[in-house]
């Protein structure tokens, strides 16, 4: 199971409904953080910069996250990658195989959401797998 | 309303704007240009004595750092190829624009030549968060890319500094001191950083911009632009910044704080909302005109030396922002193109900042993501593709 975590409030249900998920089914979890590059950038500094700080925050998001949520008797892995979140999903399910994704139906952002649809929808289009959105 | 005044409305809109980019994840000078459109278009605020002198300055900050974060031993290992490829990006459109500037639009010629250069250029930072966030700054065309984008800017910066010089005697001053600076700096900045830097007093950041003011001096008395030699003379300290991430952090907060936000906002405020809509039909030409030289130029060389993944290098090569804005705003501080043509120009520039990359990654990224010849090449470690960290349930942290 691959979950997608961004410390939103939809993300933690996502993340203990996924525990659970993992605990009665005995499958292993791994939960990704990922670090958004600032799009059309004006300098390497912006982009390398960006994602320094997004790599920190996301490292110490996931950590503090762990500590909120009950994680015994679930195999748990944490990855934090890099871009934008439907492509990193979409390719991690085709690298590793994944049998579900599970995310909140709703990020931080509803700037981008209100032009271009939410994450939740545009990850939901593109794996193919299944994919368990949590309100 | 004075000059504090108005830089108290300066930063009410930047702090927005910086808001903005983190809930978009786009760039926060595009935002700052937008929010300039609006304070300019909503509520009259101009350009005020400040903002320009600190937009003039942010411009040669901006190209010092362009250079600066060139990777020279990348050109030398593939110099042949990302010259051809540079050159062809940047003579490309630079002829094709003037070309129609000149002959169809009636520009004057040296308007022309400002907006054959600001549409020649590419953006190495466009380019560089796509290949940082496929992975592809490893492989053999992400590196192309990068290294042609290096040698576009070079040559964008070279056109703008000599196209339009008028000597006079300090032009020979500031040549030499140039070439003095670009020399000596190399050999005694590290031995100078290392006795009196890192501190909390910013001894670095106060030389570099002692130099760069010096150079912008020297530039405005020899009737030049110091954009060439303060490209060159980040290029020639590149490994300085390269060995020290520090310094690294510090020049982007104190530019992105409080510098480079006054040109991107600047430059929105010059630009009129009115003149832009009755010109869309000339920008949407413009940029088709950028773009199709772009790939006529480049695609070629692209086929030839990275075959797989050709079509979206060149579409890369193909984007535009800091550059082509800093050229533009050039043009219009000397006079040499009225505030529609600007305006007109930084639309197209911006569009070739989006649309190219918006269809590079659409249609041609996924090709790429398989196995492509990788070569030897170490990435800074603030931008390594990915961690992973494995935790079990009883243990914490990463």
């Amino acid at each position: 199971m691959l979950v997608a975590f961004d410390g939103s409030d939809n993300a933690f249900r996502a993340l203990a409904h996924a525990l659970d998920l993992g605990r009665l089914a005995g499958a292993p979890l791994t939960i990704v953080a990922i670090a958004e590059i600032p799009n059309y950038a004006d300098s390497r500094l912006e982009v390398n910069g960006g994602l320094e700080n997004e790599r920190h925050h996301m490292h110490k998001l996931v950590k503090d996250a762990l500590k909120r949520v009950k994680t015994e008797g679930v195999n748990i892995s944490t990855e934090v990658r890099i871009g934008h979140p439907s492509n990193v999903i979409r390719k991690m399910v085709a690298d590793d195989h994944f049998d579900l994704v599970v995310l909140g139906d709703k990020g931080h952002s509803t700037l981008v959401s209100l032009f271009l649809g939410t994450t939740a929808y545009n990850i939901s289009r593109k794996v193919p797998c299944s994919v368990l959105l949590v309100k | 309303m004075n000059d504090l005044s108005l830089l108290l409305v300066t930063f009410a809109f930047l702090v927005p704007a910086s808001m903005l980019s983190v809930e978009a994840a786009l760039s926060v000078s595009i935002f700052e240009i937008v929010l300039g459109v609006i304070a300019r278009s909503v509520f009259g605020i101009q350009p005020f004595p400040f903002l320009k002198l600190t937009a003039a300055f942010a411009g040669i900050a901006l190209t010092f750092l362009a250079g600066a974060e060139v990777d020279t031993r990348l050109i030398r290992t593939r110099f042949k190829e990302s010259f051809l490829i540079g050159v062809a990006s940047f003579l490309a459109p630079f002829l094709a624009v003037l070309a129609y500037c000149y002959g169809s639009l009636n520009w004057t010629w040296e308007a022309s030549e400002i907006g054959a250069i600001a549409l020649a250029t590419t953006s190495l930072a466009v380019v560089y968060a796509v290949l940082v966030e496929t992975g592809l700054t490893r492989h053999v065309v992400g590196k192309l890319t990068m290294a042609g984008c290096f040698v576009t800017d070079f040559f964008v910066s070279l056109a703008l500094s000599t196209l339009f010089v008028r000597p006079n005697t300090w032009t020979l001053v500031f040549l030499v001191v140039s070439v003095v600076l670009i020399v000596v700096a190399p050999r005694i900045l590290p031995r100078l950083f290392q006795r009196y830097g890192n501190r909390v007093i910013e001894f670095e950041a106060k030389v570099l911009f002692l130099l760069l003011l010096l150079l912008m001096v020297l530039g405005e008395l020899g009737n030049s632009h110091a954009m060439l030699p303060a490209f060159v003379l980040g290029l020639v300290l590149a490994p300085l910044f390269e060995r020290n991430q520090n310094l690294q952090r510090r020049m982007r907060t104190i530019c992105f704080g409080f510098v480079t936000p006054f040109f991107f906002f600047g430059s929105g405020l010059r630009i009129s909302l009115e003149a832009l809509a009755a010109s869309s039909g000339l920008i949407l030409t413009l940029f088709v005109i950028k773009v199709v030289t772009k790939i006529a130029g480049v695609y070629p060389l692209a086929r030839r030396f990275a075959s797989r993944g050709a079509m979206f290098l060149t579409l890369l090569m193909s984007t535009g922002l800091t550059m082509g804005t800093l050229t533009a705003t050039h043009g219009l501080d000397k006079g040499i193109i009225t505030e529609t043509q600007f305006g007109v120009l930084l639309a197209a520039v911006i569009a070739s900042a989006i649309v190219p990359t918006v269809v590079a990654q659409r249609w041609f990224q996924e090709e790429l993501e398989l196995t492509m010849p990788t070569e030897p090449y170490s990435i800074p470690a603030a931008v390594a593709p990915d961690t992973r960290g494995v935790i079990r349930p009883q243990e914490g942290g990463d």
